[in-house]
């Protein structure tokens, strides 16, 4: 007899163990709400991302940084993939960065020739760079700064965006160049008149 | 707390936005037929205030000579941060210093702002003896504050309860309470609950307390204690031997914390009349030691232990402990919620019989079922024992009932449990040689060596 | 686009639906905190306490066109009854929210409830668990049993670790827009200004850039 509730026993607290670890582990999400009539009718709509006719040259998880100057301090912008992206047609490249689960975006504005990624003290695996940023749309002067899950994928990025940052200068060069060809043409058929 | 009688200032229940207009309408009424110099004791809560108001009402407190307790708590609800940081200051720079006995400011939105706009009162009323922040959103930056203000002048306080409840005040911000309660030597009331401190921030509060000697009521609820906080109380029981109510609701102790304080309680002069140690998921473990602390201390009026584990086999070895006949002074005994069957509801006849003092047991939330619920309440009735007041709510749950089987087999277990523990008498109890004992006794030795290398530091 | 609005939807003046969202719960439970979540993704990390009440509109994308919520934060230390009313009169849905570290908190829902429904009879309510994070959890996960009485929708969740930061407002949407399916869309990324920066202006930017570069990021052991 003894024997066999001690087996009972044994198996009653492996059980309870096993579900306390569950309940350890378990997190809620449970839905016991009533029917609700909806406040609208909404039609579905076609989504634009905005990102149709680009091409992405870079993407990788990371997290997002923007510097408080007057506490002194960093604060988080967002986490989720940041991209580097270059149009079709207009050749010009992007930095493309939304936020997870609500795919807001945190980060948006053309690669600059004259910026560079600088290091972060105590950090090998982020990058720090000035940048005059349009997430939300109107223009944003601010520090950001960029963190990547380990060293090797920083180093991937800091690679990508230093060959953005490349390709942008041509880029701008060729645009300044042939923009005061047009310039002088313009000149030129004045001259005439 | 003043020990002072005379009339006491308080609106009627209803919350609403409170004009100059209103006011002045309700102190001419009231002082109408009251005289000012009887007013010992304003209560301003319920009402908001805007700053008239508030203007108002500081012309007429510097005008109530006798006043010694005053509560803004919650006058500005729905107000805005300048305005409603405006009125705290308007109110709070009303009063003459020193003249002040009680302070309440629970249920404003404080923080480190609303503090410095409660300077004056704070740093001026250097008689207080009761101070309440309960509900202030207090984080560590407000709670240095408040306490240097408190301490403007050096100290020592005269202050004798001290409220801290539901703030953010974590471990950080209990390290900032310390100066107050080394230069608090007369406190007897000390509430620091649900403040999410860690062990790391309840270590040096409860090592503050070696002075406080004249301390009769402590809770330190819905914090982390853990075992290791346990054990820094334990050795601070000996310096504590006035304490009467000890609160220790939700505060992770588990059987080990529950057995290091019921050990060292025991070894100790303290003679509780409350004693509350629900929700630490205490189970049948606890019991045995509580069953010993119970049988000797024999002062206890109310004891807390629900929302826990101890089932039927743990409430067994209670009520077998309570109704020895030691007991006699017991009024309360909360059982809630602690997966207690029909088994652990009928041991719990012998303590009705028995324990005449009893007024009020709580048992629901367990899983007792309604025939037995029915047996009892039957019995009670038969008995005439109208008095007792016996909670059988939410017994529904028909889940985990427990079989005849266990039934029998828990009846054995105490048989042994009885044999060996539960007829024993304080005497025997205090001269006895068992090994359990044995080995409690080491593990309090431990603790006491402990103590004293504590106290050398 | 064809929309519908009924009763009681407003609109912000560029046809976006717009919802009065409250959010309670006792004081010091991270209802600020999330809200700033959502509004710039900082981590506010330092506790000030918020008097009185602050309105912020939170736009979200979805696949039935954008939505946005002016949320309500309200101060977590102004006791229940009457005085809150403002705060909740039109109210379309609502955020009760608890520090699972903290057992009060919890138990102060019910409290919270009562005062909400009060006033705004029969409008959708999530109940959230925020610091999930935490390791010394005081509220489990089987002692959260309030949304079952009372019907609820119920999440943990952490400000912190963004877990499940954005399901109270997805179920939120769901319910009042009627569609269980909807889900959260890319915001259009609109093509950014083109700026140039001369060597005068980069030089007076570098300053500040130093400046940032000598402070360390927040969280380093952080293994995302």
């Amino acid at each position: 007899m003894s024997t066999v509730s001690t087996k009972e026993e044994n198996q009653e607290q492996q059980e309870e163990q096993k579900n306390e670890q569950e309940d350890e582990k378990a997190t809620l999400e449970e839905d016991y709400s009533v029917p609700f009539k909806p406040l609208v009718t909404l039609d579905e709509v076609q989504v634009t991302t905005g990102e149709e006719d680009e091409d992405v040259l870079y993407k990788n998880r990371s997290k997002l940084f923007r510097f408080d100057k007057q506490g002194s301090q960093w604060k988080e912008r967002g986490t989720g993939d940041v991209k580097i992206l270059q149009h079709k047609d207009t050749k010009k490249i992007r930095l493309l960065m939304r936020r997870e689960k609500t795919l807001k975006i945190c980060l948006n504005h053309y690669v600059n020739p004259n910026i560079q990624l600088e290091e972060n003290v105590g950090s090998d695996r982020s990058w720090v760079w000035n940048a005059i940023d349009y997430a939300d749309e109107v223009a944003d002067e601010c520090v950001l700064a960029i963190r990547f899950p380990n060293s090797e994928q920083a180093k991937k990025f800091k690679e990508a965006y230093d060959n953005a940052r490349t390709f942008m200068e041509k880029l701008t060069k060729e645009s300044d160049k042939s923009s005061q060809e047009e310039d002088k043409e313009e000149t030129k058929v004045n001259e005439h008149k | 707390m003043t020990q002072q009688s005379g009339k006491v200032f308080c609106f009627d229940s209803i919350r609403e936005r409170l004009s100059k207009g209103k006011l002045e309408e309700i102190f001419s009424e009231y002082f109408d037929k009251v005289d000012k110099n009887e007013v010992v004791e304003v209560r301003l809560g319920g009402k908001s205030f805007d700053l008239e108001a508030a203007q108002l009402a500081a012309e007429i407190l510097p005008t109530l000579v006798n006043l010694r307790a005053v509560s803004f708590a919650d006058v500005i609800a729905g107000r805005k941060e300048e305005e409603g940081h405006g009125v705290l200051r308007v109110l709070s720079s009303s009063l003459e210093s020193d003249q002040l006995y009680e302070l309440d400011l629970s249920d404003n939105a404080l923080g480190a702002k609303g503090v410095e706009a409660c300077k004056k009162i704070l740093s001026e009323q250097k008689k207080l003896q009761v101070i309440r922040f309960c509900n202030n959103g207090l984080a560590a930056d407000a709670i240095q504050l408040l306490v240097s203000y408190l301490l403007e002048g050096g100290g020592p306080t005269s202050l004798k309860t001290i409220h801290f409840f539901n703030n953010l005040m974590e471990s950080e911000g209990a390290r900032k309470v310390v100066p107050l309660l080394e230069l608090s030597p007369e406190l007897e009331d000390l509430k620091l609950a649900s403040l999410r401190v860690g062990q790391e921030g309840i270590e040096p509060v409860i090592l503050a307390l070696k002075n406080t000697t004249l301390l009769k009521a402590l809770d330190l609820s819905d914090n982390i204690l853990g075992n290791r906080g346990a054990e820094s109380l334990g050795r601070m029981f000996p310096s504590l031997s006035n304490l009467e109510t000890l609160i220790l609701r939700d505060t992770s102790l588990g059987d080990k914390g529950a057995r290091t304080i019921l050990l060292c309680l025991e070894r100790s002069e303290i003679r509780l009349k409350v004693l509350d140690i629900s929700c630490n998921e205490l189970t049948i473990e606890s019991c045995k030691i509580l069953a010993k602390f119970v049988m000797r201390q024999t002062s206890l009026e109310r004891l807390l232990v629900e929302e826990n584990e101890i089932g039927s086999k743990g409430v067994a070895i209670l009520a077998k402990a309570l109704s020895s006949g030691a007991h006699s002074k017991l009024v309360e005994l909360n059982l809630a919620e602690n997966s207690i069957g029909a088994a652990g509801a009928k041991a719990l006849f012998s303590v009705f019989v028995k324990l005449k003092s009893l007024r009020k047991v709580n048992l629901s939330g367990n899983w007792i079922k309604q025939t037995a619920i029915e047996q009892l309440e039957e019995s009670l009735a038969q008995m005439n024992r109208t008095e007792v007041t016996v909670s059988f709510s939410d017994n529904e749950s028909e889940e985990e009932e427990e079989t005849e089987e266990e039934e029998e087999e828990m009846n054995d277990s105490l048989e042994n449990f009885i044999g060996t523990h539960a007829n024993m008498t304080l005497e025997t109890c205090n001269h006895s040689k068992n090994e359990e004992v044995d080995s409690l006794e080491n593990e309090f030795s431990k603790v006491a060596v402990g103590n004293k290398s504590v106290i050398h530091n | 686009m064809a929309s519908h609005f009924q009763a009681g939807a407003q609109t912000d003046g560029t046809n976006v639906p717009t919802f009065k969202i409250i959010l309670v719960g006792d004081g010091g439970v991270g209802k600020t905190t999330f809200v700033k979540r959502h509004l710039s993704g900082e981590f506010e990390k330092k506790y000030i306490a918020t008097v009185g009440v602050e309105v912020h509109p939170l736009k979200f994308h979805t696949n039935r066109g954008p939505i946005v919520f002016n949320v309500w934060d309200t101060a977590g230390q102004e006791k229940f009854g009457g005085l809150r009313d403002g705060y909740y009169i039109q109210g379309q849905g609502a955020i009760i929210m608890f520090d699972v570290t903290s057992r009060i908190t919890y138990k102060n829902v019910a409290n919270w409830h009562r005062d909400l429904v009060r006033v705004c009879e029969n409008i959708p309510i999530v109940l959230v668990g925020n610091k999930v994070d935490v390791k010394d959890r005081k509220v489990k996960a089987k002692q959260i049993t309030f949304h079952r009485k009372k019907n609820l929708q119920y999440y943990d969740i952490s400000a912190k670790s963004n877990y499940n930061f954005e399901k109270p407002f997805l179920w939120l949407a769901r319910k009042l827009v009627g569609d269980p399916n909807l889900v959260f869309v890319e915001a259009p990324a609109l093509a950014p200004a083109e700026v140039h920066i001369d060597d005068t202006y980069k030089a007076q930017m570098e300053a500040e850039l130093q400046q940032a570069q000598n402070v360390a990021l927040p969280d380093e052991d952080d293994d995302m």
